[in-house]
């Protein structure tokens, strides 16, 4: 075959490949997709049944811990508005008030429940801290090393 | 010292500044005294950036909480192995550590090259510049590491590091990703320069290849750390999380791994310049991109800085370096012409070429997905995610398609393959992938997992290959040599250190992403809230809470978890998991509270790691029946410490501060409030509230580790310098004359 015809045929192929990944991704994109929501967000579009992602600030003095289930209030970006989540399951060890989380949740009737595994929490190098130093920070004096175990 | 520190940064940027033009007119006007003047810039760049970063450092040692960024991310108590790594734990700190190893890698390159590449050097000098002092001048405007807080306002302690960041990969993870992303940086420089001079050979390829090794294998490493770190910690998505932030470390190293195999193809017949130059441009390009997402905290990430300004520059940085890089590969495009074509699709060179295509399929695939909820956004005006879900439809079969070219590429002739190639070749590893594929369908449960079971068999098909190779190439020596197997191996690897070494890297691909296939594949999680003596199965092992346990530290109190695992009635192992709290600084929180705060914890999971599964547990502490006792004492020590406080203030107010210490201490206040810690801690063993429990059983996580390990070990090998090999060649052949296939 002529060579020419043969990079032209071999540009095609690989040209329609391309093609055919990126419809794929963009479709896939669209409709596997949640929508990333503040709270004032959430509390507008939200409806029952639906599942969204909520992204904001946990409210400081929201959080309780009642057994396996963690309820706690996500904030807006203005700080004005604020959602309740009831999570089920373990939260990650930076989850903590003021601190900035991802969960995704599920409208049921107004109330909205964060599904298992899906809390995110930042990298705890990537906030400030907070800059509440006091004056006396001594620690509990290296005593018995184990109490018990 | 803040002052000497901010100075620093001042002639960083100048140095940069001067170095940059130096360099420009020593290459426009052909003046080596100016280029050797720009390239010492660098050097001069590279010792005031560790001098700075020294600076810094001593501040964190010696507690000067004069510095807001050592007020913010230390304190007191905090241990000193971590004061060391909290300079990077901040915006400010983890700047300043860019623009040194950046600076320094820089020098190295230069000196390296300072006799050869002499036309290209001086562009690539002012590149370098361009780039670290842009990070220079953001951590001196922007970002300022030295800003200080006036003597009066200097709190006694800080607010302490973050006791998740309080882990040995604190030290290596944050270190070896800007190692790897600086290095990136070198091939980008000479890269252009190579466009700028329209020296476009392949000098300035083999010259800096060993830069772009480098980079991949210390990136490559910082993403295995960071996975590795993530494994071990609660709530950071298991060893891999496709995070916006990991997934911008993942995509630089992806394009380097494209580089480190098309590069062959432009040394070896002269083929893919532009391809090759544009890999180069691209992962410099898209190291710079993921430092972007960091600190831009333009993407929800749990790795990315929420708030920042860095933004605008970054993405004015990335529009220059993105539009200069296509309009020089469009200005040199006729001198970047293939000297020539692929001969057949039969062929190694047409397998690197669709490897590559692959490789970079996939980067794009990352690249559209976590940029997806900003392009929804422009388009849509809404904010689309669409998480982990979206990446496996398309990762996956990449992947699959990408092992399977692992094994096919090394193997098949260059040019044209020939039937009789591909049946010597092929049979022992196509029989081996099969054999492995049958006994996963007939031993295990992989049939129910159709893209596992293909991984598997893929996977064990490079293995086939990779052995037949060494097994060829020692066989070979051994016959002219006689030497032992295992002399003749490792003879073998130092004689041809980058084919072996990529097949060593090829081996742990293989294996690694076995491991992936089959920890993702074949979880089993459960979540569970168990008393003390309560049991829950899970992936055929039973999990029995044995009892509590409290140990008390100075740094932290911690609250754990004895779990007994057993499979068929038979004793497994037994773990110990834990949730440690550490002193919050936050006066809010109570004399005794601040010991039990939430927002100051972290978990130590109980693991047990084996060939062919692991074991994954952690406990939530139950700290409800203490909260009556911690609020109880936080009222009582408060009523004593206002008391101490109001004879006090009956005192001069310059003595104030200095009494009440003294009161505090002889009255035996903190005595007793640590006691009462350690009472109330104490009293945990006492109840049997409920726990929270994970657990997860995941098969081959071992493979995933182990086959990271070999590909880093087989990138090493292959950057090794050759002066480390060159004064131990293999003895010379052996008298008697043996017909030896081309090793070569």
């Amino acid at each position: 075959m002529d060579p020419n015809r043969k990079r032209a045929i071999r540009l095609t192929v690989a040209l329609t490949a391309a093609l055919l990944l990126a419809s794929a991704l963009i479709y896939v994109s669209f409709s596997a997709g949640r929508d990333e929501l503040t709270a004032s967000q959430l509390l507008q579009k939200a409806k029952p049944g639906g599942q969204y992602i909520l992204a904001g600030t946990v409210e400081n003095g929201s959080i309780r811990r009642i057994g396996e289930i963690t309820d706690f209030r996500v904030l807006s970006p203005n700080r004005r508005v604020a959602v309740a989540v009831s999570y089920t399951g373990e939260v990650p060890d930076p989850f903590a008030q003021g601190r900035a989380v991802m969960v995704d949740v599920t409208d049921q009737g107004g109330s909205f429940i964060g599904e298992v595994n899906s809390l995110t929490t930042k990298c705890p190098s990537k906030y400030q801290a907070a800059s509440g130093a006091i004056k006396n920070t001594a620690g509990i004096p290296a005593g018995p090393a184990v109490v018990g175990s | 010292m803040g002052q000497l520190g901010h100075a620093i940064l001042l002639l960083d940027v100048g140095v940069c500044v001067y170095g940059i033009v130096a360099s420009v007119y020593g290459a426009r006007t052909g003046r080596r005294d100016w280029s050797d003047s720009g390239r010492r810039a660098v050097y001069a760049l590279a010792l005031l950036s560790i001098t700075a970063f020294a600076l810094l450092e001593v501040a964190f040692l010696r507690n000067d909480f004069s510095f807001k960024v050592v007020a913010d991310t230390s304190s007191t108590t905090t241990p000193t192995f971590y004061k060391l790594t909290a300079p990077w734990s901040s915006q400010q700190g983890s700047l300043l550590l860019w623009v040194t190893m950046s600076s320094l890698w820089s020098s190295v390159a230069l000196y390296l090259t300072r006799r050869r590449l002499r036309d290209l050097a001086p562009y690539a000098t002012a590149v370098l510049l361009v780039l670290d002092g842009f990070f220079a001048s953001l951590a001196c405007f922007a970002a300022n590491p030295f800003q200080t807080t006036p003597a009066a306002l200097t709190p006694s302690n800080g607010s302490g590091l973050d006791p998740l960041l309080m882990h040995p990969s604190m030290m290596f993870h944050p270190p070896m990703l800007y190692t790897g992303y600086t290095l990136m940086a070198v091939p980008f420089a000479f890269a252009v320069a190579a466009l700028i001079t329209g020296r476009l050979g392949s000098e300035w390829i083999r010259e800096t290849r060993r830069f772009a090794l480098a980079a991949w294998l210390c990136l490559g490493l910082g993403i295995i750390l960071g996975a590795r770190w993530s494994y071990t910690e609660l709530g950071w998505g298991g060893y891999w999380g496709w995070d916006p932030v990991e997934n911008a470390a993942l995509m630089p190293w992806i394009v380097s791994t494209a580089f480190i195999h098309s590069i062959q193809l432009q040394e070896k017949r002269g083929m893919l310049k532009v391809w090759n130059v544009s890999l180069v441009l691209l992962f410099g390009t898209l190291s710079i991109f993921g430092t972007f997402l960091v600190r831009s905290g333009v993407l929800e990430s749990i790795h990315a800085f929420g708030e920042s300004t860095l933004g605008v520059p970054f993405i004015f940085l990335l529009g220059v370096m993105l539009f200069s890089s296509v309009g020089l590969v469009l200005w040199r495009r006729d001198r970047l012409a293939s000297e020539h074509r692929i001969d057949s699709l039969i062929s190694r060179e047409a397998m690197f070429l669709l490897q590559n295509v692959v490789l970079v399929a996939m980067t794009c695939v990352i690249f559209w997905v976590t940029m997806f909820p900003l392009i929804s956004l422009a388009v849509t005006g809404t904010k689309i995610s669409v998480g982990p879900p979206a990446f496996t439809p398309f990762v996956v079969p990449l992947a699959l398609i990408l092992v399977l070219l692992t094994g096919v590429g090394p193997l098949i002739a260059w040019r044209r393959a020939s039937f009789a190639n591909l049946r010597r070749q092929f049979v022992f590893p196509v029989a081996f992938g099969l054999l492995v594929t049958v006994l996963a369908v007939t031993l295990t449960d992989a049939g129910s997992q159709p893209r596992a079971l293909i991984m598997f068999g893929l996977g064990a098909f490079v293995i086939g290959t990779v052995v037949q190779e060494f097994y060829r190439g020692a066989a070979a020596r051994r016959a002219m040599t006689r030497d032992p197997w295992i002399v003749a191996l490792v003879a073998l690897i130092r004689r041809n250190r980058r084919r072996y070494g990529g097949y060593i890297a090829h081996f742990g691909f293989a294996v690694m992403l076995i491991g992936i296939a089959g920890s993702s594949s074949f979880q089993h999680t459960r979540q569970a809230l168990l008393r003390p003596g309560q049991s829950v199965t899970d992936g055929g092992y039973s999990f029995r809470y044995v009892r509590q346990t409290v140990a008390v530290s100075a740094e932290r109190l911690s609250f754990g978890a004895i779990i007994n695992v057993t499979r068929g009635g038979a004793q497994v192992v037994r773990l110990h998991t834990m949730q440690s709290f550490y002193p919050s600084t936050n006066t809010a929180d109570g004399f005794i509270g601040r010991f039990f705060d939430t927002a100051n914890a972290d978990s130590t999971i109980g693991l047990d790691s084996g060939p062919l599964r692991d074991i994954w547990t952690v406990a939530a502490a139950n700290l409800t029946p203490l909260l009556p006792l911690i609020n109880r004492g936080d009222v009582l020590f408060t009523a004593e410490y206002n008391a101490i406080v109001k004879q006090v203030r009956k005192l001069p107010v310059s003595e104030q501060s200095a009494a009440l210490n003294t009161d505090l201490n002889r009255s035996g206040f903190w005595v007793a409030r640590d006691a009462a810690v350690q009472g109330i801690a104490a009293q945990y063993l006492k109840h049997d509230y409920p726990v929270v429990f994970q657990v997860i059983v995941s098969p081959l996580v071992s493979w995933l580790w182990g086959g990271a390990a070999l590909i880093l070990l087989g990138g090493f090998i292959s950057v090794l310098p050759p002066a480390l090999v060159a004064r131990r060649r293999a003895p010379a052949p052996a008298r008697r004359p043996v017909a030896v296939r081309e090793l070569a």
